[in-house]
């Protein structure tokens, strides 16, 4: 059995480090690290140390210029080889919300085949309502896409906070999503049908796409925060769903990840 | 050289920037002309070795989206027909935290050397399509795009365009005045010349006051030291700055510690009163402390520390920013919450911002009157702008807003108030050193980090003397950067926990000369190199850079030998340090600029040299009960009009926009019910995952009870955070309380202010029953703040706000998992009302409702009894008995139900002939809508009837009805007969409709 080790990188206005590091903690990885970026670029922390990355949520340089934009380009240019590296020994990366958007940005997601460090083929822009709005939405994973992150998750509520959230591809991206099987989650209605209709789909996103992964499953990138719903009390209306389970849903996501490195990496 | 870079989205996307701007046109405007709005960034580049590859490489590889964008260097020639062209760009020296963003990430990406002058201005330029004169644009540039203090624009009509003319690339470039100098003034003159000192250098400052330094300057000893350490024997501008800043009300609180003679004309009664603060507030916290071992620091930080559990502490602090925000309602309200975020990181050896709350008194946003001043901005314009800088700044930090509401009273509309809170939690011992206690030692260094200094905010919101030309920097307005206040957030929590420095405090009002005084006072004594500190921008005084008061800076303490370890911290952060003195034992803080003496401060005149005031407050009641609205057979209609008056509709859509579940904590939020969109009581944050620990955060306001009596208001302020509390799960044992006073100015002046007295009376009455009911409820004070200027013009066209109070509180839960929330949960459970109703209708929103803002009794609290029904439901709650718990207060139980029924989508059947009365009511609207303290609408299965009923014995309550599946509200009123009957979705739509729908 591998041991799990999690780096968990903020900084630069990251500010999701710590409900992420609680969310690995439940979900039993052996070790959490949180820092700062350029501790990483500087080797002071190195990569391969560790078998799973996590790039939070948060406003890296205060969303100017464009959200995700500026702190994907510098990871892009400073870690790009190491994180190739990373990628290609099948280790793990999850980034939820300004971490997705970093993800897409620097082109990591949804990524070619063959090559781990491409151009930016897609994007999370403005929401149609042009407002920033923190509400609960139900998302539903795509059964085809095989990545670990995404192993026995049902449907489940979940917390979207974000003002750019629409998920916009390039034609040929959003070919090879759809052929591929790379959506891992779509915003869905009260028949678990994805959904168009506002605000159950929160942004106006393309096909109600909520978050995708490259092809070989080892990269989830999603706007809505899993690592908030780990635990009945952050449920909305917990006080009167006597029926829910201690454990909140999103915490499926963590469990893979570490049971992946643990088990199979 | 400049160069101009423009990013817009690609025509075939939709532009949700401008279709949202569009309706805001149409419901502001009533224009419906305009088919479209296109929006473009803006960037321009004044780079010394710049060029046309440089930025466009940069806009390929950095600011233009692939997927979405187009950018285009130089002026993009739109290739339809547009009909205007507005850009917009901020004044010199304004905070423009894009700009800041582009510019690092081009020295970053581009690998080049730079300028140090080198620099990018961002801004936005609009297209309008369709159908709009000249004078309707320039209404709605002035009226949404811009705010002319710290915003520039130029409009261009399609038709001139299309004949060559272009906006341009004028930059806003703050231009460097004269060199710096220190002025000696001289104040040996007479009192109208003193006077005229005070004014002219908007020092605020009373002829006793202006007398009181002169005094000084003229004493034998201070020549003589003055002397010796190579000091003027006059006085240095900056000295006389400090000391109006230090002696300011802001800084120094005089009206509260003013002997103040209070008579009641009534009774005849007279006090004489040294010091309201001393009588009253700090007081009731003294008393109550001996039996308070978890109160760890009030009063003497930047926030109150309280013990939260065996490992934590908790600060609390509540600060307003209603002058800047009445300027700059977007700037004011940044400022003002990233400002109390740094209390927050400020206080003991700092602790981490996990909550904000925010309470705005506003006038309504649907006022159709005449402005009463021309500078005023429309409440709609201050409503929007305060939401957003709040949204932003919390946003941004990644700070949820848990708690907050909305008050709407037309006497705003002169001053808008703007409070915002923030709670953090720190451990109790930081490197085995209690985390509340810290202190500079002598020789220890004087650090400042985080933002850099410009003219922001001197002398708070009047304007500079300072004559004003084009270049000149923008002082009046500061707008807060939260990105940079974050990742020296990150700095200092990291450099805490590492034991690199000794103390810390904040700069906010007053700057460097604040936050260095402060410190200073461990040590008794500083110096300080003013030429050290980072500029924004050159051209600065030595006066200026100490008592401005740009945003996003701390001040450390730090001993010598732990710099390199700072420097190396700060440089994996990108935070600025930089050392600008040391602390020292002289007596004396000592200023210099380039060796040039500055300032040589006296820290016990400073301190305590200040003159007391002397005030007259004079109380007549007011009182009086003559209002006999109609009575109705239904109050259908009447309660669908209730529910959607400004202060009782659903503020859902604004709040929405604010992160409330960022850090993970939040157990309570402020939606809760079957739909999420119920209105909760109050905040449940639990400390971590790990632990059941929580903390409960409440508030109450209601100034326009003070109309008829500020002593009733403030009991009912601070019931009502209590009864809030309570409501959610809060221990009643287990409380402490915030105080902040807005008021009206209360110092008499025949001319200016000819009811100083009454106003007076009123902040009197209001410290009598903080110390009164909060010593009933053994509630201490850990924090708290006032303003005391929040007026409007003078004289007889005075607008000025009614006094108010805000109240936050502060508790705790033991178990998280057993709060509750506000909605029903079930049909067939059983409905009761704690507490007893009375005849106390005085400012409620039912008398509002009809006009009537002046006749009727205000609500009373009795403390004793409240408290014992409190501590039975707790019990209860704690017990499981609860289903739901909602407190009563604006708009009475009628409401109250209303509000549970919707929010659980339910119906509710409520009989009022059982409600429990304090005295006889014969009246229907009475029992409906009074606004009685001290009660709270629940809930209960059936199954536990028998326990709950049990455990009540002894207290005022009564079941009323029951929750019904029917979805209707049907009340019976006091005869028997049905009163009231329908469905609770149309009250949930017109409950909905005001603030959600019509204001965009």
């Amino acid at each position: 059995m591998n041991k799990v080790r999690v780096l968990i990188i903020n900084g630069y206005g990251i500010n999701c480090d710590v409900e992420t590091g609680w969310a690995f903690k439940m979900a039993g990885a052996d070790e959490i690290v949180t820092t700062h970026i350029n501790r990483v670029i500087s080797n002071e922390i190195s990569l391969d140390d560790f078998s799973i990355l996590a790039f939070p949520g948060g406003f890296s340089f205060g969303d100017h210029i464009a959200s995700g934009r500026v702190l994907g380009v510098k990871i892009k240019s400073e870690l790009g080889e190491a994180l190739e590296r990373f990628v290609e020994a099948g280790k793990l990366i999850i980034g939820i919300c300004n971490g997705f958007q970093i993800l897409v940005k620097m082109g990591l997601l949804p990524g070619k085949d063959g090559s781990v460090l491409n151009d930016q083929t897609c994007t999370l822009t403005h929401n149609d309502s042009a407002k920033y709005e923190d509400r609960w939405v139900k998302i539903k994973p795509n059964q085809a896409n095989n990545s670990p992150f995404l192993r026995g998750v049902e449907t489940f509520p979940v917390a979207v906070r974000h003002g750019e959230g629409k998920f916009i591809a390039m034609p040929d991206a959003m070919d090879r999503i759809l052929k591929d099987n790379l959506t891992a989650f779509q915003y869905v209605d009260e028949n678990n049908e994805p959904t168009q209709e506002y605000p159950k789909n929160p942004n106006g996103t393309e096909k109600a796409i909520a978050g995708i992964t490259n092809k070989r499953g080892n990269i989830l990138g999603m706007m809505p925060h899993p690592e908030v719903y780990v635990q009945k009390t952050q449920h909305p209306s917990w006080t009167r769903e006597k029926e829910l389970p201690e454990t909140g849903a999103g915490l499926k996501i963590f469990v893979n990840a570490v049971d992946y490195v643990r088990n199979e990496l | 050289m400049i160069f101009r870079l423009e990013v817009g989205l690609k025509r075939e996307m939709t532009d949700p920037e401008g279709k949202a701007l569009l309706k805001r046109i149409e419901s502001d405007f009533g224009l419906k002309t305009l088919n479209s709005i296109r929006v473009l960034r803006t960037y321009l580049f004044d780079i010394k070795n710049g060029s046309i590859e440089l930025i466009e490489n940069f806009a390929k590889n950095v600011v233009c989206d692939p997927v979405t964008e187009y950018y285009s260097v130089g002026e993009y020639e739109p290739s339809e027909q547009f009909d205007w062209i507005v850009e917009t760009g901020f004044l010199p020296g304004v905070t423009d935290n894009e700009s800041r963003t582009a510019m690092w990430a081009l020295k970053t990406f581009s690998k080049m050397e730079f300028d140090p002058e080198d620099n990018i201005f961002s801004g936005k330029k609009y297209l309008f399509y369709g159908e709009i004169d000249h004078n309707a644009i320039e209404l709605v540039v002035s009226g949404l795009l811009i705010n002319k203090l710290i915003q520039r624009f130029t409009l261009i009509s399609g038709t001139e365009w299309r004949n060559g003319k272009k906006v341009g690339n004028k930059i806003p470039k703050v231009i460097a005045g004269t060199k710096p100098k220190t002025e000696i003034i001289n104040i040996n003159v007479e009192d109208k010349e003193l006077d005229n000192i005070s004014k002219s250098r908007i020092l605020a400052l009373s002829i006793e006051e202006m007398k009181a330094v002169k005094a000084y300057y003229s004493n034998e000893r201070t020549k003589e030291t003055r002397k010796k350490k190579g000091f003027s024997e006059n006085p240095t501008d900056c000295e006389i700055e400090v000391i109006a800043q230090t002696w300011s009300e802001h800084c120094k609180h005089k009206i509260f510690s003013a002997d103040v003679n209070y008579t009641d004309t009534t009774t005849g009664e007279k006090k004489e009163i040294k010091s309201l603060y001393k009588s009253y507030v700090q007081r009731v916290t003294k008393e109550l402390a001996p039996e308070k071992s978890w109160l760890k620091s009030v009063f003497t930080d930047n926030a109150g520390i309280i013990e939260i559990d065996k490992d934590n502490l908790f600060a609390m602090k509540v600060e307003t920013h209603n002058s800047p925000s009445a300027l700059d309602p977007y700037g004011g309200a940044l400022t003002g919450i990233v400002g109390v975020n740094r209390d927050i990181i400020g206080c003991g050896m700092g602790a981490k911002p996990i909550l904000n709350t925010d309470v705005f008194c506003f006038a309504s946003p649907f006022f159709s009157g005449e402005l009463p001043g021309t500078n005023l901005l429309h409440p709609a314009r201050i409503f929007r702008g305060v939401h957003r800088g709040v949204k932003d700044g919390g946003n941004e930090s990644g700070i949820p807003v848990v708690n907050g509401s909305i008050f709407f009273d037309n006497r705003f509309i002169g001053k808008p108030l703007v409070f915002c809170g923030t709670g953090g939690l720190m451990p109790k011992e930081v490197n085995n050193n209690p985390s509340h206690v810290k202190k500079a030692q002598k020789g220890d260094l004087i650090i400042m980090t985080g933002g850099r200094v410009g003219k922001d905010g001197i002398h708070g919101a009047t304007f500079s003397s300072e004559e004003l030309h084009e270049g000149s920097p923008v002082t009046a307005v500061q707008i807060g950067d939260a990105f940079t206040q974050k990742k020296m957030l990150d700095f200092i929590i990291e450099a805490r926990d590492s034991g690199l420095f000794r103390s810390i405090t904040d700069n906010g009002a007053g700057g460097l000369s604040s936050s260095v005084g402060e410190m200073a006072e461990d040590t008794n004594g500083a110096v300080v190199f003013l030429e050290k500190v980072p500029l924004k921008y050159s051209g600065l005084n030595p006066w200026e850079i100490f008592i401005s008061e740009a945003q996003e800076r701390m001040t450390l303490a730090v001993a010598p030998e732990k710099m390199e370890k700072l420097y190396a911290l700060a440089k994996i952060h990108e935070v600025e340090i930089s050392v600008i003195g040391e602390f020292r034992n002289t007596g004396y803080l000592e200023i210099f600029y380039d060796k040039e003496p500055v300032a040589l401060l006296d820290m016990d005149f400073l301190h305590n040299g200040l003159p007391k005031y002397k005030l007259d407050a004079v109380w007549e009641r007011k009182e009086n009960n003559s209002f006999y609205p109609e009575e109705y057979d239904n109050y259908d209609a009447i309660l669908c009009d209730m529910v959607s008056r400004l202060n009782i509709a659903s503020k859902e859509k604004w709040v929405r926009q604010y992160d409330h579940e960022v850090q993970g904590r939040s157990a309570v939020k402020p939606f809760c019910g079957k739909d999420h969109d119920g209105p909760s009581d109050a905040a449940v944050v639990r400390l971590s995952p790990f632990t059941k620990t929580a903390i409960v955060a409440s508030h109450g306001i209601n100034p326009t009870i003070s109309d008829i009596d500020a002593y009733w208001m403030t009991a009912s302020v601070i019931d009502e955070a209590l009864r809030n509390a309570v409501a959610v799960g809060a221990d009643p044992d287990f409380i402490s309380g915030l105080d902040n006073f807005c008021w009206p100015d209360p110092v008499y002046n025949a001319e200016k202010n000819p009811d100083g007295k009454d106003k007076m009376a009123a902040l009197v009455r209001s410290n009598l029953a903080l110390y009164d009911i909060c010593k009933a409820y053994s509630l201490p004070l850990i924090s708290g703040k006032d303003s005391m200027k929040n007026d409007y013009g003078s004289g007889k066209n005075k607008i000025s706000v009614p006094p108010t109070l805000l109240f936050t509180l502060i508790s705790r839960m033991d178990n998280v998992e057993n709060a509750v929330t506000m909605d029903f949960k079930k049909a067939g459970d059983i409905v009761y009302v704690i507490g007893e109703t009375a005849n106390e209708m005085g400012s409620s929103e039912y008398y509002a409702y009809h006009g009537e803002r002046k006749s009727g009794y205000a609500p009373r609290v009795y403390p004793e009894k409240f408290m014992a029904s409190y501590k039975k439901l707790h019990q209860a709650i704690h017990k499981g008995l609860i289903a739901s718990a909602h407190d009563i207060s604006d708009g009475g139980l009628a409401v109250t139900v209303s509000e549970s029924a919707f929010s659980g989508d339910l119906g509710v059947r409520v009989d009022l002939s059982k409600v429990p009365l304090r005295e006889r009511i014969e009246r229907n609207d009475i029992v409906l809508f009074s606004e009685s303290n001290g009660r709270i609408v629940v809930s209960v299965h059936e199954e536990n009837r028998e326990e709950f009923e049990k455990m009540m014995e002894g207290i005022q309550y009564s079941e009323i009805g029951e929750v019904t599946s029917g979805k209707f509200v049907k009340i019976s009123g006091i005869k028997g007969n049905v009163i009231l009957n329908i469905s609770a979705a149309t009250l949930k739509e017109w409950w909905q409709k005001p603030l959600n729908l019509k204001l965009n």
